[in-house]
This record gives C-alpha cells, structure tokens and sequence, in this order.
C-alpha cells in the first residue's frame, strides 16, 4: 500500500521512467517496422503525471495515517498496559486515530503535558511561565526588560517609563504578567491526566488530589510516555522524508487561500463606486483588516460569495437581457433570472413585493448597462487572473509550464494551461494537447500527454493512458502557416487559431464532425492493446484486474454499433489513423455508408448519454423506457442496413482495385501491414465473466 | 416546471458522473446512487444555469472533459454544452454537487 502511494505521489516520474514499457506493447500491437516511429513519437512528447488537488492531499494522509498507525502499534505492543490505540490516540474527524500531525489531540500527549509540568514543581512552572510569557510580550512590546517585567509581576503596577503606552498594551502588559492564567492552566491538564489514568485503568486510585504524589510511582505508563515521545521522532523523520509533498499540499493551500482573497479584494476596490452606499463602510473595514466578516452578506449575494460565484448582479447582462426576449427560452430560465432580479433589487434597498411587474414599471431601480458591463467586465478579469495565476503557479503544475517553455512549445496558452488543472472535488483531466516546434525552418508535431493518476482510476490506469498514448501514436501536423495549424489525430482534424488571443474557443466552427466516432474507434484499439497486456501479464500502473479495462467507459456502451464495423475493416481502420489517410476507410467503405455510421453514433449519445454498458442494458433489459428501447432497435437495425452496404461496397473497391491494377500507393502498403495479431477477436459480453455485483445489476440478456 | 436536469461529465475515456435531478421527488440518482436533493440546491443548480451560454465551445485538446447539461421541463429542453471551455462558475456548479454526494444516500 505504502509502496503504491509513493508511486502515486511520484506519478511524474513514474510515468516518464516506464515509457520504455509502453513503447514495447505498441510495438507489440503495430509491429517490429513501426518501433523507430513509436520510440520517436513517445520520446519527444511532453509526459505529465499528475495528481488532482484534493487526490495529493488525499494521499499525504492515507500516506500519514498507514505511518501513524504503525508507530501507534509498535507503542501498544511494547507496552505491558492492556490499554487500546483509541485510549492513547483519540480518533479523528473521519473516525481514525488521529495521526501524529495532530498529536495535541493524543490523551498520551496531554497526560505528558502534565507530567513535565509536575516534574517541574511550582517555583520551576513560574520560571517556566514568565519566561515564555516574557518572550510573547516582547513581541508586541519591544522595550520592556526582564528585569522591568519580573517588577509588575510583583508590584502589579506598570512602571512610570511605560507609563506613555496606550491603554491596549498597558493591558496586554498586565495579561503577560498574570499568574493565575498558570494556576487555571496547570489544573485544567491535570483534570485531564487523571481522567486519562482513569480511563487506560479503571481500577485507577489517582484523584486530583493525589497525582502529583503518586505520578513518579506510574512506571508503566510513564514507560510508555516515553516510549510515545521516542516514537515522535520517528514520525518526525517520515514527515522530513515526504517533506516535499507535505509542503507542496500547504503551499497550494496558501496560495488558493491568498490569491481567492487577493483576487476578490481587487475586484470588489475596483467596482466600488457601484456598490450600494449602505455597504460600503462594511467593505472599507474588510479591505483594511481582511476579515470578511466584515462584508455584509447581502454585499456578498450580490456580487458573489467568491471571485468564481455569481453575484445577483450577473442577471442584468445583455446575455440575460438577449434570454428573456428569446421566445425560445424556458420559462424556468426566465423564472429564475426575474427571481434573482428580484433578490437584486430587495438587496440595493427597492423592496416591491415579488411581482416582476412592478420593478419593470420602475425603470429608475435598474442598473445601467454601462455598470453591468463595467462590473462583469472586472470580474472576468479578476476571475481570469486568478485562475491563470493560481493553476499554473500551483506545485508542481509550476515546473510543468515552465517545461513547456523549455521544449520550445510554440503554442502555449495561459488560460489553456490553467484549464487543464482547474477543476476542483478531486477531479482531474488526462487529455493531449497537441502543439507545436520549430526546427530550424521547419515546424514539427508536438504534444504533451497529460495523465491524471488519481486512485479512482487504479484498476484502469494502464488501460487509460493506453488510450491516450494511441491518440498520441495517431497524432500528426497537417498544416502550419502564421495563421493557424491543423493536425489530425485518427480521423479527427483539430484546427487551432494562431492569431487568435483566446485560441481555446471554437465558438463559430463546426463541432469536430468525426470526433466521437474517432474516440470509439481509438477506444477498440486500445481496448486490443489492453487485451495484450492482460494476456501477457504486464501491468505498470494499474492492478492486474483481468478485464478491468473493459466496460468501464460509456464508448464500451456503443459496441452494438462498432465491433462488426471494427472487426471487419480492421485492416482498412488502422491504415487509415495514421498520417492524415482517412480516405483509405473512406474508399474501402463508401464515404456515405461512413457518414451514415458516424450519424448512429451521434443518435446514440443523444439518447444514451452518460450510460456505462451496464447502465444500458438494464435499462433495456427492463424495458423501463420504451421510447429508449424503440430507438435502440431502431438503430440496430440502421447499423445492419449500413453495414451491408458497406460489404457491397467493399466487393466493388476489392474488384476495382484488383481490375485497374493499379501501383499501390504508400497509404495502400501500409494499409496491408496487418498488426500483429496477438489481440484476438473482441470477446462478446459473457455473464461469467462479471461479478457478483455486475450479475446483480445486470439482469440477463445482452446488448 | 422544471421535471429533470440531466448532467453527464466526461473526462476524457471515463465517464464520470451521470446525473439526474428529478425536482418534484428531491431525488438525485448519481452514476447509480440515489441521493435525497433539497429544494434549495435544486434551485441554485438552476439559477447557476441560467447565467451560462448554451454553447461553449470545444478546446483544441483531446479527450478534454466534456459537460453536459440538459433541463427538460413540460415541454422543452434546454442543453448546456462544453468541452474544455467551461464557464466561469463551473467550479461552483461542481461545489453544489459535491454537495449533494456528500448528502444523504437513499438505500
């Protein structure tokens, strides 16, 4: 386990040292004559590894709890008390004990507390205590002497050299120079040794009264607080060893927690001539002090809670404006913009009831559009900032962008960047992103492969960045010019905008036409690449789950419509991903028999959307929706009409071919390597093959 | 009236949340769990909704996560799509149903 979270934590690493291993099963899938391409391929890209936010700081603590847990039993088990890790540990908010890290939550440490403050008698507590009081006073108070402050602890008067200090510290001085703080200190810990005593031993004759006489005859237990305090050490040394993913979690914190504060701040200074008046005294306390809560909650409504929430403001837009004059718009879109405009409006201090009416007859209440603008206009910016400025100085995406600069990425784009990492709840993206370099005059195809190894996907890792390492396998430059590039990967062309300062939106382009059918199709290959590992027990990533890899993504759920396809124009389909030679499945098919099968696809998702295979078939099985189930037959039977033309087709482009004799071309010999065929025929769904849980969810029957 | 919102994210090869609301029960069903739904979350899942665009637009990337989001009332639809852009209160959107998954299970 421990082993496996280190791996995790080192997943950069990780993933570019076992690159070699993947190279081998490609070239194992495509063959001997493909290995130089590959190993080319597969070198210059880009590896990032990476774990989400909230997966990092999830792994420290598992990584802290195993470590904890097993110091907490080496103590338990060198200890002759028949005393429980619970008793000595405490448990923690998740119900585990808590680890070390949280130590002043330990009853053994609190017990310790009291033992060294005992050991000590009154007279050494007192020292103890002025010291330390001494040491905090001087903090705020710089030129006070011991010998001064040891005098107010006798005379409790401040002497006539202070005597000009303001009320505040002369206050503070008297508070550091109080001794009954120690007194109530010192029999507050002693309250909880004895109730600690008490409960390790319920036999237990400790009091309050006698502990101080009796704490140097507790040998056992006081064995065991040293050998606790031993143990620390030995925690201490794991958390200098990890040190670096331990400061990488509060670094992020840090920076998320300033840079959201900072971001927020900016933006509430620069609309502060658009904030209603009755708020403003609030918000000038908070941007002097920090403390929120100083801003009025109602301020926060309605202009975010956050730099990335929506402020009521957000429901006067010319967008929002453009929604409610659109006949086409749901009302329970236009529902909710009158109901927050509303909210806006009881906010700025115009109560009308909650007829809408009203404050449309009220023209004055409304904010100018010039505000809206001005206000959305500053938040974007701020929002933007912080976003970029977070997600690419974050640890350790910061070295990551720094990399991108160093391999002379042509295209790097900030926002871009930032948005690869961006999302929070423990979700990460794995994608290519394909980009470009330029050597000497000529540009060449780059890429960088992002693979988030957050420990949801354990069971399919390998299987995961198989499929990402095909996209990148498919993956070339078509076209660069000043003004764009275009590369296709598979059957997909990606066009980016080179002049365009925010190159990520693809607003007014079509949406890419073959992209799902490409992502299937690059789904079947990977999932043949996969079999070859599970066959021959390779597994670098992932646990060795035999079938693991299979239906697990909702690609898996449209089998009914590809194997056949797939199976069939094996030969043909691999031919044609790479190298920008879609025509060769287009020639060997009928371009309209293709369009016919990618338009099923299309019909799929948007009836089948975000079902997983199971999901599916037990929506069909049940026949819950019958609508569902008559476009699944449907389309069943559109896939056999379209793959019998496809035949026929192919019976044609066979015999021209043949007929012309034509010299084959560079496209048609590769188009004759046939992969090595390790991967045998896609196994068909087969009831034993699944768990106990998946028989239960799965019903009978198959898609 | 709003009778369901359904929400599919993909990221990439994995899918990875598969939601449906269904306002009127206050039931949520995520990636195959039903969860109990409270009013107010619903509402703010709505009002977070209408101040998207429809259409987002796709990154240059590929296998980038992808969301989904379709509200069906009487009798209309309206879908919300991204992939790779997203809008600026994606974050808050996934916050609330966060929210719902750590709420209460039903069975």
């Amino acid at each position: 386990m421990e082993e496996r979270l280190i791996k995790l934590l080192n997943c950069n690493e990780e993933f570019r040292n076992h690159i070699q291993d993947f190279i081998e099963i490609f070239v194992l899938y495509y063959g001997e004559e493909e290995r130089e391409y590959i190993e080319e391929k597969f070198n210059s890209a880009l590896l990032i590894g990476y774990l989400s936010e909230n997966e990092l700081e999830q792994v420290i603590y598992v990584l802290d709890y195993i470590k904890s847990n097993e110091i907490f039993q080496d103590i338990i088990n060198k200890t002759p008390l028949n005393v429980t890790e619970r008793e000595l540990f405490g448990r923690d908010l998740r119900g585990n004990y808590t680890p070390f890290e949280f130590k002043t939550f330990h009853p053994i440490n609190t017990y310790g507390l009291f033992y060294d403050e005992c050991m000590l008698g009154e007279e050494g507590r007192k020292q103890k205590f002025y010291k330390i009081a001494y040491e905090s006073l001087c903090e705020r108070v710089k030129d006070i002497s011991f010998e001064e402050y040891m005098q107010i602890v006798d005379t409790k008067e401040i002497p006539e050299k202070h005597q000009n200090k303001s009320d505040e510290l002369k206050q503070l001085i008297l508070h550091y120079t109080d001794i009954s703080y120690l007194q109530y200190s010192y029999e507050s810990k002693k309250k909880s040794a004895v109730e600690f005593l008490k409960k390790i031993d319920s036999d237990s004759t400790i009091t309050m009264e006698n502990i101080e006489e009796t704490i140097h005859s507790l040998t056992e237990v006081n064995e065991l607080l040293e050998h606790y305090r031993k143990s620390e050490q030995e925690y201490k040394k794991f958390r200098e060893k990890y040190s670096k993913y331990y400061n990488m979690v509060e670094y992020n914190k840090k920076l998320k927690q300033e840079l959201s504060e900072k971001y927020y701040k900016d933006f509430l200074i620069e609309i502060f001539d658009e904030i209603p008046e009755q708020y403003r005294a609030g918000l000038n306390k908070y941007l002097e002090s920090n403390n929120k809560g100083y801003l009025d909650y109602t301020l926060r409504q309605l202009v975010g809670m956050d730099i990335d929430s929506v402020g009521l403001f957000e429901y006067f837009t010319d967008e929002m404006n453009d929604k409610m004059n659109d006949d086409n718009t749901d009302e329970w879109e236009k529902d909710s913009i009158r109901r927050n405009r509303i909210e806006y409006f009881k906010s700025i201090g115009f109560n009308l009831g909650d007829d809408y009416e009203e404050y449309l007859n009220n023209s004055n209440i409304w904010p100018s559009k010039d505000t809206i603008t001005k206000i959305m206009q500053i938040k974007k910016e701020k929002q933007n900032g912080f976003y970029i400025y977070y997600y690419n100085n974050m640890l350790p995406q910061k070295d990551r962008v720094e990399e991108e600069r160093s391999k002379g990425f042509l295209e790097i784009d900030e926002k871009d960047s930032a948005q690869h990492y961006m999302h929070d709840k423990g979700r990460g993206i794995t994608c290519i992103c394909p980009n470009i370099i330029k050597e000497g005059n000529e540009y060449k195809i780059a890429a960088e492969v992002i693979v988030n190894f957050d420990s949801v996907k354990e069971k399919v890792l390998d299987h995961y960045i198989v499929h990402e390492l095909n996209h990148l396998y498919e993956l070339g430059l078509v076209k660069v010019n000043s003004e764009m590039c275009e590369f296709v990967c598979g059957w997909e062309y990606i066009c980016a905008n080179r002049k365009n300062s925010d190159k990520s939106i693809n607003l007014n382009k079509p949406k890419r036409p073959y992209e799902l059918f490409n992502e299937i199709i690059n789904e079947k290959i990977a999932k043949c690449i996969s079999e070859i590992m599970v066959e021959r027990g390779i597994e670098i990533f992932g646990k060795a789950i035999e079938e693991s890899y299979k239906y697990v993504t909702d690609y898996d759920a449209t089998g009914y419509l590809v194997d056949e396809f797939f199976e069939t124009y094996k030969k043909e389909i691999l031919a044609s991903r790479k190298n920008n030679n879609l025509q060769i499945i287009l020639d060997a098919v009928g371009k309209e028999n293709f369009d016919a099968l990618n338009q099923l696809f299309q019909i799929h998702y948007e009836n089948f959307r975000g079902l997983s295979y199971y999901a599916l078939k037990k929506v069909l099985d049940n026949n819950r929706e019958p609508e569902k189930t008559k476009i699944f037959i449907q389309l069943k039977q559109k896939r056999d009409e379209i793959l019998s033309k496809m035949k026929e087709h192919y019976k044609i482009y066979t015999n021209n071919k043949i007929k012309k004799d034509i010299k084959p071309t560079e496209s048609d010999l590769k188009a004759s390597i046939e992969p090595i065929k390790i991967a045998k025929s896609i196994r068909r769904f087969n009831p034993k093959e699944l768990t106990n849980n998946e028989k239960k969810e799965n019903g009978r029957g198959e898609i | 009236m709003v009778d369901k919102i359904e929400i599919v994210l993909n990221n990439g090869v994995l899918l990875q949340k598969n939601i449906q609301i269904l306002p009127q029960k206050q039931k949520c069903n995520i990636n195959q769990q039903e969860y109990k739904i409270e009013t107010k979350i619903i509402e703010k899942i709505l009002d977070i909704l209408s101040t998207w665009q429809y259409e987002y637009g796709e990154n240059i990337a590929i296998d980038q996560e992808e969301f989904n989001v379709t509200v069906y009332s009487s009798n209309s639809k309206t879908t919300y799509h991204g992939k790779g852009n997203y809008p600026h209160s994606y974050n808050e959107f996934l916050r609330l149903l966060g929210e719902i998954e750590n709420g209460r299970k039903i069975n």
